[in-house]
Parts: C-alpha cells; structure tokens; sequence
C-alpha cells in the first residue's frame, strides 16, 4: 500500500471504494460520539464564559457520574434509570461542592492560579478513582433499552446511538433554554460579560457559579453515562481523554457559547470518526488530529467557529 | 438615609480616602464634586460594597451596611449607575432592563414599569430588541439609569451621568435625574461637571485628595470663590 495515495477521491479509501451504506454507517458513529464530546463540552464552555477557568477537572467529573451510576444498580441496586439520574444529580452535586471547596478560595487570586487548582483536582479526582474504585476497567451494564441493533440494508444501528442523539439534543435544548430564556440565564451571561457590574444589580455571584457548576457537571455526567454503555466499561482513567476532546470540541466551536460547543463537538467527533474510516493505517493518530486541531483554530481562529465578536 | 462617618478606604495601594463623613437625607439630591482622582468614584464604589474599607462607617436607613456584599446592598436599595455606563453590550435592551428588575419579587409589576421606563425614554422601546452594544452613548445612559431605575432604588448612586456626552445630551441627562428626584427617590450623583451637578442639589460635597474639603447648600457652593475658581474655570480677583 503507497504511502501516498492517487485515489480520484483522496479522502475516501485508498484501495477500496466507500460506499454510501458504509460512509452512512461511519456518519451515524460520528455524529453519536460528536453528542458525548457536545455534552461534556457544554460544561467546560459555560465555566470558561463565566470564570474564564479552563476546568480540567472536567472529564474526571465525568468519570466519577459514570461511577455513581454503576455503583447505585450494583451496590444498591436501583434500576437503571434510577441510577442514572441519581448519578447526574449527585455529579452536579459534586461539581458544586468542586467549585465551593477548591475554585472559590482562589476566585480573586491570579488566573493561573485557578487552572494550576483545576489541575490538581483532576488528579485528586483520577487517583481517588484508582484508590477507591481499583484501577481494573469494570463492566458497565447496557440497559437492554439501548441494546437493541436496527439494520436497514447494511447499515446497523444501535438504539444506544438513536437514544444518545435524542437524549443529546433534549438536553442541550434544556441548557440553551436556560441561558437564554430565563433569569438565571440571563445573569449567567451577564457575568461572562461584566461580573462587577452584575454584582451591583444583586446578583449574587457564588450562587450563579454553583448553579453554572451543577449544570456543567450534570451535562458531563449524562455524556458520560452514555459513554460507558459504549464502550461499555469505565476506569478512573477513562474521563482524560473525553475530557481533553471536549475541550478541543469547546475551542473549536468558540469557546464561552454552549451552541458552539455542541457544533465543536459534532464535528470533532464526525472528522474523527471519517478519518479512522477512510484512512485505517491512521486510526492511531485519531488522538493526534483532535490537538493538531486546537493547535490550528488556536493560531488561526482563536475565537472558534461561533465565538463573540461583541459590538462595543 | 446615608450616613458616614469618618470612612477610610484604600485603593490600589494609596490612601483615597482620608476620613470622609457625608450625609444624604431622604428624598433629596446630594452631590459630590471633584477632580479626577479626588476619590468621588472610589467613596460611591465602597458605599455599594465594590471596594472594602479600612475604617469608618457606613449606615443605612439607621443600619450598618459597611462590608456588605453588593449583592445585598442592592436588595437593600442602594443602586449605582457605574460610570462609563456599563451596559451589558451582548443582552437586548429589553433585558437589560429585566436585570435591573433581578431583586424584585413582585415579577408581575415588572413589564409595566418597563413600560413606564419606555415613557421616560422613547428612544429605549424603539431599541427595545437591539443589543445594548448597538446603542450611541447617550442611548447607552439612558438605559444604565433606567435599568438602575427597574429595581425601584431607595437610594440611587450616579458616579459621572455626563461623562463623555455631548452638551445637549448633558443637559438631558440631569432633566432626568432632576425628575426622578421630583418622583421622591434619593440620588447621590457624582460628576466632574459641578456648574450642572450643583445647580440640581439640595447639598453639595467638595473632595479633595481623598479628603471633604468644603460642603453646604448647592447655590452657596455656586457662589463660593474657591469652588468657581477649582471647578467651574472662571478666575477670581
């Protein structure tokens, strides 16, 4: 196989010709991991917009819901569902009381000092996750809701992709009515724009911050519970590289606009997925091109695809 | 209804203020005037809570306010006008004004007193779906206050209304501020422009280098030699 490729369609397969049912298959793939990448990306963009506060620890949020949703049907043994939603809240939770214990004792202190915080956090988080849940991935159960394959001609779809498309675009749709339609919202977005003077009209900071916490780390628990049927297992590891992607994804989509960060998701995920498609011998890589693509929009459109330019 | 004692603040390292005692009584307009730098901004922005004090009081209708956060002192009815206006450039004029209304309770009033706003400043409803970024200056004031007015201030802060206006913008601004006074709210207005400022208050405050150097009536202050001779350009023999 060439090294380089003389393909009348070089995007496509060197040696074989895509077709339409397999570059369909690879689009429903794409657009489902895009969701989990929007999902856990809307929290990282909606901190930022507020604190201008990369949260690193983001991912590893993520990783601790998938935690609470498998030890709630295994210790406890809820149904699924019960779990599932006890675990989004108890992340939420977590991302309250993540803000409380380690952001706001910094809130006035220089802004790297808050990153340098965010950081510790996700390794407090990550070996936490090793001590108390043991290293060794644990199987997550798939509820049979989600199990089911539809296969129309030769594409196969799972329910888990349909159930993460719908799940995906219900939240997301949640969160923006929020923002933009109620009070709360509108304070969020006045803090991302002038946070002393939304103080004077008696807005009460913390609470807004807590709040902006609980429904980052909601939306993260909810990607990340949808990322463990996947694949389907977990480890204290497993919030790294979603995380990192999500904030790739929230870059590339213009980092501060929930909109953007689902777009940034959807598309990280479909170039990802195409590209492992089209170009097997560089599935490796497939990690590599989500930095090569931070490195690109952040020389070249810092702002991302939807970012604010502000008239002034 | 504002009363302080004494009150010390400093600021970005340097004494601002030196002990200042100032009194605003209900129902009526009190304005502070001074050069740049006298440390007009830096007493308005302690007395909403922006910036800690070192010493001195600050009472409220008969109550300690001083090292409340803003947020209370808001839900208290201290509102600030901030200088530069401060709009929020990304919301719609309309909601800029929902924020102003963010610590009232009586939501259903809230639409209405919008619509009253809009009497105020007709401009404002045209504009009513713009973003505030849109706005010209003068726009951009008007709503600052009448955002500051949705939240239906006990006391409202003016720290430099005119700032960067034009003339004629000037002298509507302070029609406005003199007709919210006549409708019984309390205004304690801050301005470089002491001709205009002084001629609308009941009482005036000269500061100086983070001390009060002189105060009294507004046309007394008018009158006094060394107020014309410091703020107001004319010279005297």
């Amino acid at each position: 196989m060439g090294a380089i490729s003389e393909s009348p369609l070089p995007f496509i397969f060197q040696d074989r010709i895509i077709d339409t049912a397999a570059f369909t298959q690879q689009l429903i793939n794409g657009v489902s991991l895009g969701c989990l990448y929007g999902l856990i990306a809307i929290g990282y963009t909606m901190v930022y917009g507020i604190l201008r506060l990369i949260n690193f620890a983001h991912g590893d949020v993520m990783m601790v819901g998938c935690y609470f949703a498998f030890y709630g049907m295994l210790l406890f043994t809820l149904p699924w569902w019960a779990s599932f939603l006890v675990a989004i809240l108890l992340t939420a939770l977590l991302g309250v009381l993540i803000d409380r214990g380690a952001y706001r004792p910094v809130r006035n202190a220089p802004r790297i000092s808050a990153l340098i915080t965010a950081i510790g956090v996700s390794f407090l988080l990550e070996n936490l996750g090793l001590v108390l849940f043991g290293g060794r991935p644990k199987a997550f159960y798939r509820p049979e809701i989600f199990s089911g394959i539809h296969t129309f001609g030769e594409v196969r779809v799972l329910d888990l992709h349909v159930w993460t498309a719908l799940l995906t675009l219900l939240i997301f749709t949640f969160i923006y009515q929020i923002i933009y339609k109620t009070r709360i919202g509108r304070a969020m977005r006045c803090i991302a724009h002038d946070m002393e003077t939304t103080r004077l009209m008696g807005v009460d900071l913390n609470r807004i911050i807590a709040f902006t916490f609980a429904i980052g780390s909601a939306a993260a628990a909810a990607g990340g519970i949808m990322w463990a049927m996947r694949y389907p297992q977990i480890n204290p590891l497993m919030g790294i590289l979603p995380g990192l992607k999500a904030f790739v994804a929230a870059v590339l989509g213009g980092i501060g606009n929930v909109s953007g960060a689902m777009l940034g998701g959807l598309l990280l995920g479909l170039i990802e997925i195409l590209l492992v498609a089209a170009r097997p011998d560089l599935a490796g890589y497939r990690d590599a091109l989500a930095f090569g693509i931070l490195i690109l929009i952040l020389l070249f459109r810092p702002t991302g695809l939807m970012g604010e330019r502000l008239p002034e | 209804m504002l009363r302080i004692k004494d009150l010390k603040v400093h600021y970005g390292g340097i004494a601002a203020l030196k002990g200042v005692s100032l009194n605003v009584p209900k129902e009526k307009i009190v304005t502070l005037v001074g050069a740049n730098g006298a440390g007009k901004s830096t007493l308005i922005r302690t007395i909403c809570g922006l910036v800690p004090s070192e010493s001195g009081s600050i009472q409220f209708l008969s109550k300690e306010i001083t090292g409340n956060p803003p947020h209370l002192l808001a839900r208290e009815g201290i509102v600030m006008v901030p200088e530069g206006r401060k709009v929020f450039v990304n919301l719609s004029v309309y909601e800029n004004l929902l924020m102003g209304a963010f610590v009232r309770d009586d939501r259903k009033d809230i639409p209405r007193d919008i619509e009253d706003i809009f009497n105020i400043f007709p401009r404002l409803r045209e504009r009513a779906e713009q973003p505030a970024g849109t706005l010209s200056g003068g726009e951009q004031q008007m709503l600052a206050v009448g955002r500051a007015l949705m939240s239906r201030p006990k006391l409202l802060l003016l720290d430099e209304p005119s700032l960067g206006l034009a003339p004629l913008l000037i002298r509507e601004v302070f029609r406005v501020i003199q007709k919210i006074h006549d409708e019984g709210t309390t205004i304690l207005l801050v301005e470089q422009n002491a001709m205009a400022s002084l001629h609308i208050a009941d009482y005036g405050y000269v500061l100086e280098t983070g001390r009060m150097v002189l105060e009294g009536a507004g046309p007394d202050l008018l009158k006094n030699d060394r107020v014309r001779e410091a703020y107001l350009g004319e010279t005297i023999e």
